[in-house]
């Protein structure tokens, strides 16, 4: 049984070896966050020196360039990842021991009536791109909703401030960044949902692929996981 | 097919194509976007056109010196769009012209665009929403506020005259941040020496930051150099500029430049957009709203020159730092 694992473990080191002769695994991160893409690229580029990383922080330019060159690896929300099922899940992004986080809707004042939420619109960070979005969040609210996507998280607050819509659809911890941020009656509304953490993505049967990931994620500092919304990955 | 038969091999490629076009000329529905030439609106129309392109077809139509009303009536005469998107200060003023000038006063829906001040120019054009180009003094007072390590509660600005309901609207925004926009209005053609005279009254009232509006009057070369460098020498606190360059160049001007977000304005318009063809290409009520995203510039140098104390951790946030 040693053997066999010792076995494999001499492949994987040799077709990871290949790999540094050969192009480096691709990896793209599409995840909008307050912290600007350049930089969280230029953080992986140095903890991932054999993986050539691309930071998208508009759907639209992920979409667009997973279409011309379709990486090897994929970070980002599990809704992103599942559009494309040749990608299989090879690590889960955890925070305090949980894969997933409670989502709210914040509103300024007054809290919003769920049952209500067909005639109000609602703000929400876009992952998806519009009508894939507008689905996606209806069909998490159990409702037909309007939505208003932006394409940074700091763009949640002006929805509000401005009255454009009358709440924000995000996790817990953006709301918690949201009330560090602004002195308005931010006003959360429990709806019971809870939603996967970011987690990490690979093509199917690539041993090369998995080894390299692996070893990135495994490498990324604190600063960097908790750009990305996590304490560890499982 | 037996009409098929009867045609010779080129003649059927033809039809062919024909009935597989057709459908998409017919039936794809059609937006005109009059547009200034240049990096920034490239951007918005850029965002505007990923996210709807594949629902409508967009013509595009490049606004230059020489573009007149009728180059406008005959395009929309030729294209017949259902939305007319208007991009920049010279498509808005153009487009308001050719409204004026035509007999038939049903227009289609529009929205206008990445122009400054937009509220005046829309004011006589029918049937059309715009996005304000002006980023709201409580977008930029949020974001220095959390830049800083110290309480912002007091911004002070100067201002002409006919800004007043502008200024107004944005007093009212910074209330809801518990942030006092304290003001002072100038006549409408100001000396340099009375500009700086009241930028020197407005530094002294124990303001946390200077929020410097976009007004190429108040802006011009003479007044920047004989009253805001000048004024502003010993304030050694942030000045939010709306313009990179006064950030970027060695004047010592603007600590901290908020400009907007020209790809994130066209997502914002697309949704807007959007809001139109859902509701049967109709605009119920024209609207005019604030944008939503910004684009950060930060003078390191200059900031920590006058000690003012940035929260170093937030740097990741901005786009563009000056060392």
């Amino acid at each position: 049984m040693t053997k066999k694992i010792l076995h494999r473990f001499i492949i994987l080191c040799f077709l990871a070896s290949l790999s540094y002769t050969s192009a480096a695994t691709s990896l793209y991160v599409f995840f909008p966050t307050e912290v600007r893409p350049k930089i969280l690229q230029k953080k992986f580029t140095k903890l991932c020196p054999n993986i050539d990383t691309i930071v998208f922080g508009r759907i639209n330019d992920y979409l667009k360039q997973l279409k011309i060159a379709p990486p090897e690896a994929i970070i980002s929300l599990p809704p992103v990842i599942e559009k494309k099922p040749e990608y299989k899940t090879l690590f889960q992004g955890q925070r305090n021991g949980s894969i997933n986080e409670k989502y709210v809707l914040v509103s300024i004042n007054e809290a919003i009536k769920t049952s209500n939420l067909a005639s109000i619109k609602i703000g929400v960070i876009d992952i998806l791109g519009r009508k894939p979005m507008t689905s996606y969040v209806s069909k998490l609210l159990g409702s037909s909703v309007k939505i208003k996507r932006v394409t940074k998280t700091e763009d949640l607050l002006p929805l509000l401030t401005f009255n454009i819509v009358q709440a924000v659809f995000i996790s817990e911890s953006v709301y918690k960044k949201l009330k560090q941020t602004s002195k308005q009656n931010l006003i959360s509304t429990n709806i019971k949902i809870k939603l996967d953490m970011i987690s990490v993505a690979t093509k199917t049967h690539n041993n090369t692929t998995n080894l390299n990931i692996s070893q990135c994620i495994n490498h990324l500092d604190n600063t960097t996981n908790e750009i990305l919304g996590v304490d560890q990955w499982k | 097919m037996e009409i098929m038969k009867r045609l010779t091999g080129t003649k059927s490629i033809v039809l062919i194509l024909l009935i597989l076009l057709i459908p998409q000329v017919i039936f794809a529905e059609t937006i005109l976007v009059l547009r200034s030439e240049g990096e920034t609106f490239d951007q918005t129309y850029k965002a505007i056109y990923d996210d709807l392109h594949d629902e409508v077809t967009f013509i595009e139509k490049i606004i230059k010196r020489k573009t007149s009303t009728n180059d406008i009536e005959q395009s929309i005469r030729n294209i017949k769009p259902k939305i007319i998107i208007l991009i920049g200060n010279k498509s808005v003023a153009l487009y308001s012209s050719y409204q004026a000038s035509v007999t038939d006063k049903n227009f289609p829906p529009g929205l206008a665009l990445s122009a400054l001040y937009i509220d005046k120019q829309l004011a006589n054009v029918k049937n059309t929403s715009g996005i304000r180009y002006e980023i709201p003094a409580v977008t930029s007072a949020v974001q220095v506020r959390s830049l800083l390590n110290k309480p912002v509660r007091k911004i002070g600005v100067i201002y002409r005259q006919w800004m007043s309901d502008f200024i107004q609207i944005n007093k009212d925004f910074c209330r809801q941040e518990d942030i006092e926009l304290v003001t002072i209005k100038l006549e409408n053609n100001p000396s340099f020496q009375e500009v700086k005279y009241h930028l020197k009254h407005l530094i002294k009232d124990d303001i946390d930051a200077l929020w410097v509006v976009n007004d190429n009057i108040l802006l011009s070369a003479r007044l920047i150099q004989n009253a805001w460098i000048p004024a502003l020498k010993n304030f050694n606190k942030p000045v939010i500029v709306g313009i990179d360059a006064l950030t970027s160049t060695p004047l010592s001007f603007g600590t901290f430049s908020i400009s907007p977000d020209n790809y994130a304005l066209g997502v914002q318009g697309a949704e807007m957009i959007a809001e139109i063809i859902d509701n049967n290409w109709k605009i119920d009520q024209p609207d005019i709203v604030e944008p939503l995203s910004i684009t950060k510039l930060l003078n390191v140098k200059l900031s920590k020159s006058k000690n003012i104390p940035i929260n170093m951790q937030k740097l990741d946030a901005i786009d563009r730092l000056i060392q």
